[in-house]
């Protein structure tokens, strides 16, 4: 390799690009314990308000409401005690508490189910196949990633690694960003919350708009990536792929030539089917190709990524040893491993949904969102990003924004928008693709919530 | 030929396991100390006189010094350790069959004797 005369005798220090991180054994933080000890106790007082105030358990089970015994019909969904907003705020702190905790108790069972069939899916399903399937994208790829996002309990804050994590074992753009959309949009367990709080209607609407935002934005990467094969055009971080360990074995000779000859390297010395592999290569961001025809090693900033490992949240089937007894048991460890770690957001979700009930005004709902028409669901899809609306959040945040008067149309956009687009998440993963890409993810994401939105009020 | 002054830098990962303790997934990740003794012994006994460097890429490497290296790992990532340099020349990237590395070395070494001799 030619020295750089400059860099010769530099004796600054700089980071290098790998780590060697390792990642401990699951153990729960006194936080998670604090979370968990706030769930019972929220749902416990939930249950004793309800019983000492002579209200009905079973519409506290079943919509999550405090109401008297006896109510019945459409009413049944809609009647909870007042709770008039005064300058009390300890009453009004306690009002919010108990709402919650009304929400919690219907919640909580839908919650429990849907963190156990999450994690049967985490432990039954082989991450390895799956990738196996996607090959190197279309519909089918790109629908089968979605699925896989689908499954997977992550929230949307939690979507850089995995992205990474994706890139890294050579999963195509167009999957990754179908899986990338669909995993914080949809996953069984806000589904199975979506389908017994607000209805099987809702969540039907929830799983297909998701899938077409997801598929919309893979397909249309998918045709990019067939286009322009160097990730460079569309990621702004280098994630350094696994190869096979034939390509490995070639990348790095092709390599030590190219160190030794900056300038580039032509494919006919490095023997036949050269440029089959150094296309591949090229795919990979290893490689490029300039403009003599010749082929060096692809430039990249210092420390441009640090290595990731994905499988922390990826379906781990082929990693469970022991037959389907030992898988049984891991399923239920999983589970409980999810529960502990999401409860902090259970928590958060239903504080949230205590407060809408109890401090903002019905009038401000029923104008701004109400009803069926194209503005409402605008401005639901606009809030639902600049809220933030963490995964898990959304669904009890809809049913206090649905009691308020929120249409239909409107709920689901903000069901799609609340977790799938927000703020922070944009500006995440500004610093990874290009603007391109961005615009893309953000546009075709946000439009599709506000189309499902409207065809959904035009159906129910 | 004269090898005592001459170094080769071994740029290695200390290993680890990103998906936790004794996991396959996804790793492990870099060396361990047994496979790095074995380098360091494998040199010694076929390149006798010759010092070895051992450098932590997990740590900051000097821009200087380490360029070649740096580059590689940019590029390649974790998978591109060991890496052995000798006069700031890339003579190996990735885990090598040392009897072919320690002849690799022998004749850069000797090559660069010669080229002493002829140029003194």
């Amino acid at each position: 390799m030619s020295k750089d005369p400059i860099l010769a005798g530099d004796e600054s220090l700089v980071e290098t690009p790998v780590t060697a991180a390792s990642r401990p054994a699951f153990r729960p933080t006194p936080r998670m314990w604090f979370y968990l000890a706030g769930v019972a106790v929220m749902y416990a007082s939930g249950l004793f308000y309800a019983m000492a105030h002579g209200l009905s358990v079973g519409s506290l089970y079943r919509y999550g409401l405090l109401q008297p015994p006896g109510i019945s019909g459409e009413e049944a969904r809609l009647v909870e005690i007042a709770t008039p907003l005064s300058w009390n705020i300890p009453q009004m702190l306690w009002f919010i508490y108990i709402k919650g905790a009304a929400v919690l108790v219907e919640l909580f069972q839908y919650w429990a189910i849907g963190m156990l069939i999450a994690a049967a899916l985490i432990v039954f399903v082989s991450w390895e196949q799956v990738k196996a399937k996607m090959g190197y994208g279309g519909l089918k790829a790109n629908f089968l990633a979605a699925g896989a996002g689908a499954v997977i309990p992550i929230c949307s804050c939690g979507i850089v690694p995995v992205l990474a994590g994706m890139v890294q074992a050579g999963i195509p753009l167009g999957p990754t960003m179908a899986f990338l959309i669909a995993a914080p949009m949809l996953n069984v367990p806000t589904v199975f919350m979506t389908a017994g709080i607000l209805g099987w209607p809702m969540a039907v609407g929830r799983i297909l708009a998701t899938f077409g935002i997801a598929l919309a934005v893979g397909q249309v990467l998918t045709r990019w990536q067939r286009k322009h094969r160097n990730p460079r055009r569309f990621l702004k971080i280098h994630i350094p792929p696994r190869l096979s360990p034939e390509l490995q074995q070639y990348a790095f000779r092709f390599g030590m030539l190219a160190m030794k000859r900056p300038e580039g390297v032509a494919a006919a010395e490095l023997g036949a089917g050269s440029e089959a592999k150094l296309a591949l290569l090229e795919e990979g961001g290893l490689v490029e190709r300039t403009r003599e025809g010749l082929w060096k090693l692809a430039e990249t900033e210092t420390g441009a990524v640090k290595s990731v490992g994905a499988c922390a949240v990826l379906p781990a089937g082929d990693q469970i040893r022991g037959g389907f007894r030992e898988k049984i048991g891991e399923m239920f460890r999983m589970g409980l491993r999810l529960f502990v770690q999401l409860n902090g957001y259970l928590l958060l979700a239903v504080l949230i949904a205590g407060a809408i009930k109890v401090l903002l005004p019905t009038r401000v709902i029923t104008e701004w969102v109400g009803g069926t028409a194209l503005n409402s669901v605008l401005v639901a899809s606009a809030v639902a990003v600049l809220a933030y609306v963490c995964t898990y959040v959304e669904v009890p945040t809809a049913l206090a924004l649905m009691s308020k008067g929120m249409g239909p149309g409107a709920t689901l956009a903000y069901l799609l928008g609340g977790p799938g687009l927000s703020l922070p998440s944009i500006a995440m993963l500004s610093g990874v693709f290009r603007a391109r890409v961005l615009a893309l993810y953000v546009g075709v994401s946000f439009f599709g919530c506000v189309a499902a939105g409207y065809i959904y009020n035009l159906f129910v | 030929m004269n090898d005592a002054n001459r170094t080769v830098r071994l740029y290695y990962l200390p290993q680890s396991f990103p998906c936790g303790p004794q996991s396959s997934c996804c790793g492990p990740v870099g060396q361990s100390e047994e496979e790095l003794r074995g380098y360091l012994a494998e040199l010694e006994s076929h390149l006798p006189g010759v010092t070895v460097e051992t450098i932590d890429v997990s740590q900051k490497l000097r821009l200087g010094r380490d360029l070649p290296a740096l580059k590689l790992l940019n590029t390649f990532g974790a998978a591109a350790c060991p890496i052995f340099v000798l006069d700031g020349e890339v003579v190996s990237i990735g885990p090598p069959s040392i009897p072919e590395l320690a002849e690799l070395l022998k004749a850069k070494l000797e090559a660069a004797g010669a080229g002493q001799k002829t140029g003194g």
